[in-house]
């Protein structure tokens, strides 16, 4: 079941003659319960493209839809509620909130949906995370691997149907990124989620279902990509 | 760049934003230093010159020397200069003829006038108003008091020569001088008789003007003043010193010391009234000119000195914190801001001290912008109100002229340059303590604060809700600057408490206490009454809305054990001593009447019982006044009733005239807790019993009345009611009044412009306070603008981001007010307390300020969020996601 499509979808800064291009007409699919990696080249479009997917920026032209519906079509707050029930952004940088502990970091977008919470399901989502112990800790007492679970926690907590990952694992050590893709796997597997990361780690990118390249901003389909 | 030290030219062109704050802020700190400045000295300038012609321009006055002690004290080494004054007696002008006597059997028997000496010195320290003419240059010529000249059997002109028998007043039924007493030339003997004792000739070379407190002024004794050459100092003849020391320090000390040289120890010693006080100066020997004095801070009542300087001092002070606050605030930020260009600054080898230097050279260069233009404005400023003041000749202002003081300028100018100083000092340590690692781990990007602790509150959440608890959370990333920001806040909420109380504290002092009417006639001559004529003709004046006579007395009253107030009667056991019956017999007890008319209008007034003139008359009936407000020793206000009497209860009065007749019963009708021309509850441990004139003369055995108050009609010209008054005292000078609208009127304007004055300081340290705020938020929204777009990106609707910023602002405002109203209201207590020393008034709750602090405090810090709030809400989530990954 086709579960995300982008139709013609650009995007470009500036205008004019300082005009840049960062997307153009970018056509993909991605099927529910899917794992693609995106790959490409610093400046390619990487993560112009996961922005677009994920509803944080606005195209120049075309469409992305999500479960039938067009996101961009939606006002700002119809989009902001889409957001944090359909999908699940992980960061590179983790960008958890300092003033909030373990725990409330991970229920945030449950909070922000004014839903008192399945507890079981937090306490079970912390156990797999092995963040039990850590669940009153402020980001700023965790580690790096430990902040980057609760930020995969957060995405997971309202159960979205895609996570956009935008290099996870780009700032742990291999024993940690072999931890985080172990657990992103898992989760998607296990809840039948669709997983689309951006990576530079080829050995991600092999575990994954299909590798998208981007290279200045034009998506090569999967018969164009060069073998690694 | 020539030197490292450019660099902070760089810094401040680089944050141009942030550099015109802060030289606003000191701006704004100097033009309001420069302001209170400015009109402190003008109004000081104000008060000198009016003191010096209401007062005089001397220090102290030593009242009957001796005339061979007069050269001693003009040569004594503390003695800058002295002024030497002496009586050279009365001199009749006008003699009561008998058809005169037989129409009014109590007429003053004689005017006169009360001529006196003063030699140069004198003259030029009490310098005498002239209407026209000039002062007396030698022996021979006089001026005197323009309306005298009505008594005159020929009115001197300017130039002419009129000669005056002068003599002393006598006592016919007993022989002796008449005695000056405390009324003294108000005062006159039907029997007096004046016997001459020498003749002169005078060439009159001037008018001298009425005083211009001229209500009370005798107009049966006028005031001629000659010239004295000192050349003839009689030794028999007591004079009047007034004296300048060369330093006030100590003048008391001085001043007695200078009298124990002459062997005149011990004396009386008191404050100088008005130049116009004639009569009084003779029961006191040594009098301070305490006006003057204490204009220079040396008034010999220390308490007044120090309420004085206290509350200047106060006033400065909260000035330079509130800047302080603000600019300590803006250098924190841009420090924190730079955090990693001082570490690289540091990782190629500059020195702590030389990063303490650029900083502090930073506020040194925004200090040599700001400063300058401060005092400007504050003096323009000045400029602008003082035309204004001049348009609207407010109140006790008019008479105000700028003055522009240099030291005031340069002290203004320091103490902004110090403010600076002392907010860059901290910051300028902190950028030095950055170690050169940081320059490693935050490369080009400013540093969100670290956080490692956090207090959770559940009343937050479950109030506002997550967001709710998010803005509560965010506010203590920071304390330090949360607490610095919300300070110059609570600064404002302070200062706006205590000067809305200084204001309300000057209208009550100003207004004027007790009785409030527009004029009040009363007689002070030997039969005691006022005439029903009088009363009459006044009543039906168009321009007077009332009239009351008024009778008074002071009755003994048998008070029962048990309708003393036993609450009262612990902080006055001494009142109740006197076992009479079955009670205490009291003195402090007043029977009064406002006639029938006043019986009427006292029916508002009433809190129990009835009005019933009729009823009154048969059965003696009486009003009670119990309520009274006192402080105790310990300084605690109380509202109490002395007594407990009811209507029915019976109370046995009598006069203190034992002649008269003894106790009478009355029995009260009603009860008042305010007299029926006062706003306030009586501060003297009074027991009022107010009835009808018949009652009145039932008890007293009298009828007589010496006073009449008016209500003027505050829309039809007065003038008809001030011309009657004046012409009475023509006529028969035991008649005074006082006139209350003028006084009332000019109290008005004087609260008026203090409230002007006031709030003009208060809008700007709320200005300051709010630049302060919106620079801190926004600072703190920006530095999280990557925060605010993860949680968009997982969710968070515009709306909630919005409702968190805006909550920032709330707790901001909340935070401040709470601590703001609690400090400002024990605040505006202490100084109430501070300034008992100088003046008496009540402490009145302020919940009409707290009231408006609170909604001020919330407003503007919601308005000081929503800027940077739409601004943030602008940035793109995947522009600020972006940057950061």
């Amino acid at each position: 079941m086709e579960i995300l499509k982008t139709v013609n979808l650009c995007k470009n800064y500036g205008s004019a003659e300082a005009k840049v291009e960062a997307l153009k007409n970018v056509n993909f699919s991605v099927q529910q319960g899917e794992f693609v990696a995106i790959v490409g080249a610093s400046g390619s479009g990487k993560s112009t493209l996961m922005h677009l997917l994920g509803g944080v920026d606005r195209p120049s032209s075309g469409q992305v839809i999500i479960d039938g519906i067009d996101i961009y079509a939606r006002s700002e707050e119809e989009l902001a509620v889409f957001r944090r029930r359909k999908i699940g952004f992980i960061f590179q940088s983790y960008n958890l909130i300092p003033v909030l502990s373990t725990e409330e970091n991970i229920k945030l977008p449950m909070l922000l949906e004014n839903k008192r919470g399945d507890d079981k399901y937090v306490l079970e989502l912390m156990g797999l995370l092995g963040l039990t112990e850590r669940r009153q800790h402020l980001p700023s007492e965790l580690s790096g691997g430990q902040q980057q679970r609760t930020a995969i926690g957060r995405a997971l907590i309202n159960k979205p149907s895609i996570i956009l990952a935008d290099e996870p694992t780009g700032n742990l050590d291999s024993k940690n990124r072999k931890e985080i893709m172990d657990l992103l796997t898992f989760s998607v597997k296990k809840y039948n989620q669709t997983l689309i990361m951006i990576t530079h780690d080829m050995n991600i990118a092999k575990v994954a279902d299909r590798v998208v390249r981007i290279e200045d901003g034009v998506l090569l389909q999967p018969n164009e990509v060069s073998p690694f | 760049m020539k030197s490292y030290t450019d660099l902070t030219g760089k810094y401040l062109k680089g944050q141009k934003k942030r550099s015109l704050l802060t030289i606003f802020g000191i701006i704004l700190s100097v033009t309001l230093l420069t302001s209170i400045g400015t009109i402190g000295m003008s109004y000081w300038d104000k008060s000198v010159r009016q003191t010096l012609r209401d007062f005089g321009d001397y220090h102290v006055s030593l009242n009957g020397i001796s005339g061979e002690a007069v050269p001693k004290v003009k040569n004594n080494a503390t003695v800058k200069s002295a002024g030497v004054i002496s009586r050279e007696g009365y001199a009749v002008i006008k003699e009561a003829n008998e058809k005169e006597k037989k129409e009014d059997p109590f007429a003053a028997p004689y005017r006169y006038l009360n001529v006196k000496e003063y030699d140069a010195s004198a003259m030029n320290m009490l310098h005498p108003q002239l209407d026209s003419g000039r002062y007396p240059e030698n022996p021979n010529e006089i001026i005197i008091l323009s309306s005298s000249l009505s008594y005159f059997s020929k009115q001197p002109k300017l130039g002419e020569t009129i000669t005056l028998n002068l003599g002393i007043r006598k006592v016919a039924s007993t022989g002796e001088d008449k005695k000056i007493n405390g009324l003294g030339d108000f005062g006159w003997d039907l029997d007096e008789t004046f016997q001459a004792q020498s003749q002169k000739e005078y060439t009159v070379v001037g008018f001298m003007k009425p005083s211009s407190t001229g209500s009370w002024s005798s107009r049966y004794i006028f005031p001629a003043i000659t010239f004295n050459d000192n050349k003839s100092i009689d030794n028999n003849k007591n004079y009047f010193i007034y004296v300048k020391m060369k330093s006030l320090n100590d003048i008391k000390k001085k001043t007695e010391d200078l009298m124990s040289s002459l062997q005149l120890s011990n004396v009386e010693q008191g404050s100088a009234m008005q130049l116009d006080r004639e009569s009084y100066i003779e029961n006191v020997r040594i009098e301070y000119n305490n006006e003057l004095l204490k204009l220079y801070g040396k008034s010999t009542y220390e308490g007044v000195n120090n309420s004085l300087t206290l509350a200047f001092t106060a006033v400065i002070t909260i000035i330079m914190i509130c800047t302080i606050a603000m600019i300590y605030n803006i250098f924190h930020i841009s420090v924190l801001e730079r955090i990693s260009q001082f570490g690289m600054l540091r990782c190629i080898g500059a020195t702590p001290a030389q990063i303490r230097k650029i900083v502090l050279q930073e506020a040194a260069l925004l200090s040599l912008i700001g400063i300058p233009i401060g005092i400007l404005t504050g003096t323009l400023f000045m400029k602008v109100l003082f035309y204004n003041i001049s348009l609207l000749t407010l109140g006790f202002l008019n008479d105000i002229r700028m003055v522009i003081s240099a030291p005031v300028l340069i002290t203004a100018g320091l103490l902004g340059l110090l403010s600076v100083f002392l907010s860059a000092i901290g910051p300028a340590k902190q950028a030095a303590r950055v170690s050169p690692l940081e320059a490693l781990k935050n490369v080009g990007s400013t540093k969100v604060e670290k956080i490692t602790k956090i207090k959770k509150s559940l009343l937050v959440k479950t109030l506002f809700g997550i967001v709710g608890q998010f803005a509560s959370r965010n506010l203590q990333r920071n304390k330090k600057r949360f607490r610095i920001t919300a300070f110059s806040m609570i600064i404002s909420i302070i200062l706006f408490i205590v000067f809305s109380g200084l204001v309300g504290f000057i209208q009550q002092t100003t207004q004027i206490s007790g009785m409030q009417y527009s004029y009040s006639l009363s007689y002070n001559g030997p039969s005691g009454r006022i005439d029903d004529t009088v009363y009459k003709h006044i009543a039906k004046l168009n321009a007077v809305e009332q009239a009351y006579k008024f009778y008074n007395n002071q009755v003994m009253a048998i008070i029962p054990k048990d309708k003393i107030n036993p609450k009262y009667y612990e902080f006055n056991k001494n009142r109740y001593v006197v076992s009479e019956g079955e009670g205490y017999r009291t003195d402090n007890n007043y029977l009064t009447s406002y006639g029938d008319n006043g019986l009427d209008a006292l029916k508002s007034k009433l809190i129990t019982g009835k009005i019933d003139k009729e009823k009154m008359n048969q059965e003696n009936g009486v009003i009670v006044q119990q309520k009274i407000t006192m402080t105790t020793e310990e300084g605690k206000q109380l509202i109490l009733d002395q007594t407990r009497f009811k209507v029915g209860d019976h109370i046995k009065i009598r006069t203190f005239d034992r002649g008269q007749k003894g106790y009478q019963t009355v029995t009260v009708v009603g009860i008042v807790d305010q007299d029926l021309l006062s706003k306030e509850y009586n501060s003297s441990h009074v027991v009022s019993f107010i009835t009808t004139p018949k009652v009145y003369s039932n008890i007293m055995g009298s009828d007589i009345y010496s006073r009449i108050f008016i209500l003027a009609k505050p829309e039809i010209s007065n003038h008809m009611i001030t011309d009657y008054l004046k012409s009475l005292p023509e006529k028969d000078a035991g008649f005074n009044y006082t006139d209350k609208v003028e006084e009332l009127a000019q109290a008005k304007n004087d609260a008026k412009t203090f409230s002007i004055f006031f709030y003009g300081f208060i809008g700007v340290i709320v200005l300051i306070a709010f630049l302060n705020i919106i620079n801190t938020v926004s600072t703190n929204l920006i530095l999280r603008t990557n925060e605010f777009a993860t949680l968009k990106a997982i969710g968070m609707t515009r709306k909630e981001v919005r409702k968190m910023i805006i909550l920032e602002g709330v707790f901001y405002g909340l935070f401040s007010a709470v601590i703001g109203i609690i400090l400002g209201t024990a605040l505006d207590y202490g100084i109430h307390l501070l300034f008992t020393g100088a003046l008496d008034a009540d402490w009145v709750f302020p919940w009409y300020s707290i009231g408006i602090a609170f909604a001020g405090s919330m407003i503007t810090t919601i308005l000081a969020t929503i800027g940077p709030m739409y601004r943030l809400n602008k940035v793109s989530i995947a522009d600020a996601l972006r940057s950061v990954n």
